[in-house]
């Protein structure tokens, strides 16, 4: 079990780097994140995440827009959140959540000459601190 | 479509550069997408079947997406059987002297809706960045998904400048474009959106993007409407997410930075208005496009859509739009533009047999029949 749990991990860890989010795996989330905000911050819980594809999904219509306005995102996401793909995440946030909604990076555009610039409207950066337990922490690659 | 605009558009290198430019950047994406998440295939079946299952029956169906929305509190639901009934309901929502901030809809393309909100004396905004260029040169997007893609850097800050966003480089005009719109949503008295999928069982409104304009323009304003023209349509939750990844996927920018849920909220008043424009209507070798999806893969694959952009076409251009012209009533000899060369048909992650449907609409034009003649 921990084996399967592990290589679901790292392959979360993985797709997070491909989608170009600042990762930090933690064993206190609550304690760490207190070191990444600032004023520009906006802090919240995650729902569920899926490991396919680095989807986060959250709850809530008022982190809904906190979220938005904000300069920098931090997601907190504990073990029990990460799930095998995007459907089975959906599900699992909407059995959390009325009010749902996903992220999987930072706001980004593409629409003059085709120029990756990050922080269109939304979020410059998007921060996911993953709290995993002691057992696990050592088998992170 | 005019004659003119054709050759016009031929003689346009900008044009050619610019979607050569976005082929070159998203064509190897999407590819990569297709090897990488193998599960795709099996939702373009998913969606497509639930789609066409949809079809049979549109009247029952806008029923059940009615009924699953209209239950909830905070939200009012009308239904438009053509665009001119949609603006009135707009305008009744909206009235006027108000701050709109849009987020980029087709549909809303498709009704003319910012420039009749602007005539009855609102100030309307654009949000997205391409969309506002596109605003600012009162032109039409060039793609479905990436409207301002025949623009250069400097032709963009020469648009800009227009709203008092100054800069030489796309990222000190996206920086100068987030403050300046910034204010506007904070300001904004309504927020419209179009609507990728919606979802007839919960009455849930799917949109996805990666700016940030649309979370931003549906959530800050008191007041929200939401366009849902009835091919948007599913009849679950779990089919609109699927057709919501189907799209970002099949453009080229996957994951999408950004997937939004809309629903009735405390806090806001919603307003959801379903829309026919023609779509009911259309006849039997036209139902294929209305499994669309609307990536607009085949607009950036087709050669013909390469040179000429979306002045092929009307509200919607390319091979596409040949298909939602012929839907929207609109038809014209555009369609004898196509070289038949089956590209479309081969990227279009539905499937759509698009070069059937352009010869249909040739034999439709040389027998001299208009599409409710058929």
């Amino acid at each position: 079990m921990p084996n399967e749990v592990l290589e679901l991990l790292n392959q979360l860890i993985e797709t997070l780097k491909r989608n170009s989010v600042e990762v930090y795996i933690s064993k206190d989330a609550e304690r760490d994140v207190e070191r990444l905000k600032s004023e520009d911050s906006f802090i919240c819980n995650a729902l569920s995440i899926a490991a396919d594809t680095g989807i986060v999904f959250f709850g809530g219509f008022e982190s809904r827009k906190n979220s938005a306005l904000a300069e920098h995102h931090i997601a907190i996401i504990r073990r029990d959140a990460v799930c095998k793909n995007v459907i089975e995440a959906y599900n699992l946030a909407i059995s959390k959540s009325n009010v749902i909604f996903a992220t999987s990076t930072a706001s980004k555009t593409g629409d003059i000459e085709g120029k990756l610039i990050w922080g269109m409207h939304g979020p410059k950066k998007f921060t996911v601190v993953l709290e995993i337990s002691e057992e696990l922490y050592g088998g992170i690659a | 479509m005019r004659e003119e605009d054709i050759y016009k558009a031929i003689k346009n290198r900008s044009i050619r550069a610019g979607i050569l430019r976005t082929w070159e950047n998203l064509h190897n994406a999407v590819e990569q997408n297709i090897e990488r998440y193998r599960f795709l295939k099996e939702y373009a079946k998913d969606v497509k079947m639930a789609k066409l299952e949809v079809f049979s029956d549109y009247d029952r169906w806008t029923e059940k997406a009615m009924k699953s929305i209209e239950s909830r509190n905070k939200c009012s639901v009308y239904y438009a059987e053509d665009g001119k009934e949609a603006r009135k309901i707009v305008a009744e929502i909206v009235g006027r002297d108000k701050i709109i901030v849009k987020a980029k809809s087709m549909v809303s393309e498709e009704i003319q809706l910012r420039e009749f909100l602007q005539e009855i004396g609102n100030e309307v905004w654009e949000t997205d960045l391409g969309e506002l260029i596109v605003q600012l040169a009162n032109e039409k997007p060039m793609h479905v998904l990436a409207p301002a893609i025949h623009y250069s850097e400097r032709q963009a800050a020469e648009l800009l400048r227009k709203v008092g966003v100054k800069g030489y480089t796309a990222a000190e005009l996206a920086e100068g474009v987030r403050k300046f719109m910034r204010q506007k949503f904070l300001l904004a008295d309504v927020g419209i959106s179009g609507c990728n999928a919606f979802s007839a069982k919960t009455g849930r409104i799917f949109l996805v993007e990666n700016e940030g304009n649309i979370r931003l323009s549906t959530t800050l304003p008191k007041d929200y409407i939401a366009i849902v023209s009835i091919d948007k349509i599913l009849p679950s939750d779990e089919l609109c997410l699927k057709l919501v990844i189907l799209q970002a996927a099949f453009l080229g920018t996957f994951p999408p930075a950004y997937i939004n849920v809309n629903e009735p909220v405390e806090g806001q008043r919603m307003h959801v208005i379903f829309l026919n424009n023609g779509r009911k209507q259309a006849p039997e070798f036209l139902k294929e496009q209305l499994t669309c999806i609307k990536c607009g893969r085949c607009q950036i694959e087709c050669p013909i859509f390469q040179i000429t952009g979306s002045l092929w076409g009307n509200v919607y251009g390319g091979p596409m739009g040949m298909g939602w012209s012929g839907i929207l009533g609109e038809i014209g000899y555009e369609c004898f533009l196509s070289s038949l060369c089956g590209k479309c048909k081969e990227v279009c992650p539905m499937e759509i047999d698009m070069p059937r449907i352009i010869r249909e609409l040739r034999k439709m034009m040389v027998r001299g029949n208009n599409l409710g003649e058929v």
